[in-house]
């Protein structure tokens, strides 16, 4: 531990080191750069009419909404069927757990363009149903999100002493439903959020499913807006990437606190926490 | 007995219930979630396995896979693994080689959280957003282009085209696998010990050493995993490809593409279903041997 | 004979001292503990002895030649880390071959000389299992057959037992030496555990803010501390306040005879340090009692048998109320129960006192 605190010397590595990160950080921003740029230009010089022309295009706007809706749904779906059934797997028949495993991580074998063609049909039978809403694609959002969101509560789940935490409770006379709520849901913030930025960046960056299934929703009105007014296009891209990444970063604060959830001496700290609140 | 004392009798009861209810009492708890994996994962999957093997009339064939394994398709398949091949190895080794880079960063600091939320949007986020991206950086009007032809009076090849084909498609994949390799491979990375590398020195032992017996070796099946990722990322990509190519179906998501929005050819619609099993095909290969590479990188780096 | 030789060793990190005009010698074969807390440099003195750090100032010389300016792989060190230091892609064997391999040692001759160095760590029939097949406390031994492998001139030992259970602590603590003695190999072992250091070391320098406090045999350290700090660090001490009078420290109201009180000014505040063992305990009957007496009232909380001391712990009656423990022979010390009234007695064989 005291090693760490040994000043790093200016040698050749560092200066290495220094000059990968800098030609990446080049490399990287250019292309943002040049979204500003190219979302700036006006017929003579600088010109913000690309982006206030976000807020006069009723179709844009309804794709963000549709977008963020999407996004908030999906995430309540996949955390309100996985939470309570991975916990009940881990808990009651862990046998199960490699399949449970198994299926969750089935999407990520299955390209989402793949997905559309098994879906279609599926969807005829959705929209007759449910309506010709674009909210439907919840349910596909659903399956594609759902390694991601499965690993993070799973890695959650398995970090803390789930067993122990939920005899616990019980012996003080919890029900079911109140050891989920108020012992397993507290200690699994972090995953919890985890799983939530995850399902929020994949939905809000969707395009397959959304255009080939002919709904509309953000990425769908980029690509069809951008072949007529590419400097809107660009506008709304670079704002996603922006949100994206303010979300993305903020959320890394959160997510940096998991390692001291992890350790064993915090179990019963936990259970006494929860006890005694 | 529940007179004499109800609490502990109430409870019992309920325990004794749930006792009856036995095994199937436990499979009952888990039916939402498989409705729903059933009817929105499962059933397309075999839609997709079964329409393979089909023809129009449902009826049992091998034409498609036959079809699908010749000709156009088969063109398609080829380009698209070249495609994502090369994006997935140029990417894992600028990726490993940035990885390194942001490795000696404080894990805390801000210049590694900045580089991990802008890796996520870049590598999660891409998409149709990317397209854009370099639309407006090498497009036929891109800021790149513009400052190209102003200051070196540099025409861009096939006057800005090249973008919307197969060179496009190369470097925009690239952009994007680079930082997906670097959230995949630097946790490898971060897993090596300062010991070993003190180690080695102790022993007698070069840095050039420590990487040519302990650090490359144990950093080569994750390096190799990430790889097969990349490629698996490639090949799956979509949205990049088609809002950037509006000429032809070069790649295998293009054709899928063409069989979905077009009307011409609704008498072969399962050759699209066996176009997707041989993506599947692929894609399960590449996840599978990424998947035991990675348990045993977890091993040695635990 | 001088064989590791440290000679005004300083280094700052940033500001922050952690090694100050650091002076060590160690004898051919002598097994040399430095023991403090954290933050006191001894892993500093033994990273600058193994290369890993450079002094800012000073010289190491380790069998006649000054390796000051030498990197690490031609210092012909053997070093054992905290934990986690066997290269994972390697088997037991494999790792204890490393060092022979770099030096261009034929297979045949590498083999049987890992084999011989397995066997003297006991895991002689583990050779072919990969580091995270073993346990913690045979990965720490197949680390020290590694560095034994290369027969360095010095063998460093940086905490290498601090990660391990406190049963397979003790077990290959007793190992190390006896492999120590066995091969005459000249050892610098740090740590923080003072059991450790005083138990298998043939001197132990104790540490503090990067100066040695003290360089003796355990027993001297342990019984004849040089500094208050090493009394404080070293084995369990009540620092008891007091003030001085005369030749006395009043501690309580009660008055303990030191001479040492003398080079202290009148109604000085001190601390006086007294080991448990030093303590004596007596039933009171309640008439001995005197202001000018040495022994103080008290009366006893808790009672823990330790085998061959019961450990007392007693609040004195008078004054602030302060806790003292007293170390009393097994039968005898058995009887204090909690709530009875005893007489504390001081028998100081070497009165220690700090100013507050």
């Amino acid at each position: 531990m005291r090693r760490t605190a040994a000043p790093r010397r200016w040698t050749g590595h560092s200066a290495l080191r220094a000059l990968v990160l800098a030609a990446s950080a080049l490399y990287f921003l250019l292309p943002l750069m040049a979204m500003l740029e190219f979302s700036t230009r006006g017929t003579t010089g600088r010109s913000l009419e690309s982006w206030r022309a976000i807020g006069s295009t009723p179709a844009m706007l309804a794709g963000i909404r549709i977008s963020l809706t999407q996004a908030v749904l999906t995430t309540a779906l996949v955390l309100g069927l996985l939470v309570p059934t991975t916990a009940w797997v881990h808990l009651r028949v862990p046998q199960l757990r490699r399949a449970m495993e198994l299926v969750c991580l089935l999407p990520l074998t299955i390209p989402a363009i793949v997905v559309v063609v098994g879906i279609a049909d599926l969807y005829a039978w959705v929209t007759y149903l449910l309506g010709d809403s674009p909210l439907t694609l919840t349910f596909a959002y659903g399956v594609l999100a759902l390694p991601y969101a499965f690993r993070a509560i799973d890695n959650g789940l398995s970090a803390m002493d789930l067993r122990t935490l939920a005899e616990a409770a019980r012996s003080l006379g919890a029900s079911w439903t109140t050891v989920l709520l108020r012992v397993m849901v507290p200690n699994l913030r972090v995953a919890l959020v985890s799983a939530a930025s995850l399902t929020m960046a994949l939905v809000l960056g969707e395009f397959t499913l959304a255009s080939l299934l002919n709904f509309d929703n953000l990425q769908v009105e980029i690509n069809v807006i951008g072949k007529r007014d590419a400097g809107l296009s660009v506008a709304v891209a670079l704002a996603s990437m922006i949100f994206a990444f303010v979300v993305l970063f903020v959320l890394g604060f959160i997510g940096r606190r998991l390692p001291s959830t992890t350790s064993d001496d915090d179990v019963p700290a936990a259970v006494r926490e929860e006890i005694t609140s | 007995m529940a007179a004499s004392n109800p609490v502990k009798g109430g409870r019992g009861g309920r325990r004794d219930r749930r006792a009856r209810l036995g095994p199937a009492g436990h499979y009952l708890a888990l039916a939402p979630f498989l409705v729903f994996v059933s009817v929105f994962l499962l059933y397309p999957t075999v839609v997709v396995v079964m329409g393979a093997f089909q023809d129009n009339g449902g009826h049992p064939t091998l034409s498609n896979l036959r079809a699908v394994t010749g000709s156009v398709y088969a063109d398609a398949f080829v380009r698209s693994i070249e495609l994502s091949a090369v994006t997935a190895l140029v990417g894992a080794v600028l990726g490993a080689l940035l990885s390194w880079a942001i490795a000696a960063a404080k894990p805390e600091g801000l210049v590694r959280r900045l580089v991990l939320a802008g890796c996520g949007v870049l590598a999660q986020f891409g998409g149709v957003t990317l397209a854009f991206a370099f639309i407006a950086t090498v497009g036929v009007t891109g800021l790149a282009t513009n400052l190209l032809r102003e200051l070196f009076a540099i025409e861009p090849p096939r006057g800005g085209a090249w973008l919307f084909d197969m060179p496009g498609l190369m470097v925009v994949y690239t952009y994007f696998q680079i930082p997906l390799m670097v959230l995949v491979f630097l946790p490898a990375v971060e897993g090596l010990r300062p010991q070993w590398h003190e180690a080695v020195q102790s022993l007698g032992g070069s840095t050039w050493r420590y990487w040519r017996h302990v650090g490359g070796p144990v950093l080569s099946p994750a390096f190799l995993g990430a790889t097969l990722l990349l490629f698996a990322n490639a090949f799956s990509a979509y949205g990049t490809a088609a809002a950037l190519v509006s000429q032809g179906s070069p790649i295998v998501p293009l054709q899928i593409r063409a069989f979905m929005t077009s009307e011409v050819i609704t008498g072969q619609q399962n050759l699209g279903k066996a176009l997707g099993l041989g993506m599947i095909v692929v894609v399960a290969l590449f996840m599978g041997l990424y998947a035991l590479l990675q348990r045993r990188t977890a091993r040695w780096l635990r | 004979m001088t064989h590791l030789q440290m000679s005004g060793l300083g280094k700052a990190f940033g500001g922050v001292r952690a090694l100050d005009s650091f002076d060590l010698d160690i004898a051919a074969g002598e097994f040399v503990s430095l023991l403090g807390p954290s933050g006191c440099g001894k892993t500093t003195a033994l990273r600058i002895v193994a290369g890993f750090e450079s002094a800012d100032r000073g010289r190491v010389v380790i069998d006649g030649q000054d390796v000051t300016r030498l990197t690490p792989d031609r210092r012909d060190i053997g070093m054992v880390f905290q934990a986690y230091s066997l290269f994972p892609n390697m088997s037991a064997a494999g790792n204890v071959e490393f060092g022979m391999r770099l030096r261009g040692v034929a297979p045949r001759r590498r083999r049987d000389r890992a084999g011989e160095l397995l066997d003297l760590v006991g895991l002689a029939a583990h050779g072919g299992k990969y580091p995270h097949q073993l346990s913690g406390g045979q990965q720490q031994r197949v680390a020290l057959a590694r560095a034994l492998a290369i027969e360095p001139k010095i063998l460093l030992l940086d905490e290498p037992l601090s990660a391990l259970d406190a049963k397979v602590r003790v077990n290959l603590r007793g190992e190390i030496r006896r492999i120590q003695k066995d091969l005459g190999i000249t050892t610098l072992f740090v740590t923080h555990d003072q059991e450790e250091a005083l138990a298998i070391s043939d001197r132990v320098g104790v540490m503090s803010e990067g100066r040695m406090e003290q360089l003796d045999v355990p027993a001297t350290v342990y019984r004849e501390p040089a500094t208050p700090f090493v009394a404080q660090f070293v084995g369990v001490t009540n620092a008891l306040l007091g003030s001085i009078e005369g030749s006395h420290v009043v501690v309580d109201g009660s008055r303990v005879p030191i001479q040492e009180a003398r080079s202290y000014r009148q109604g000085a505040k001190v601390r006086l340090l007294v080991r448990p063992e030093e303590v004596h305990l007596a039933e009171a009957d309640g008439n001995e009692m005197s202001a000018h007496s040495a022994k103080i009232l008290a009366t006893v909380l808790t009672n823990s048998f330790l085998g061959p001391v019961s450990r007392v712990t007693v609040r004195l009656d008078t004054g602030e109320g302060q806790l003292v423990l007293a170390d009393m022979p097994s039968p005898e010390g058995g009887g204090f129960a909690p709530g009875q009234q005893v007489l504390v007695e001081l028998r100081l064989r070497r009165p220690m006192l700090v100013e507050r």
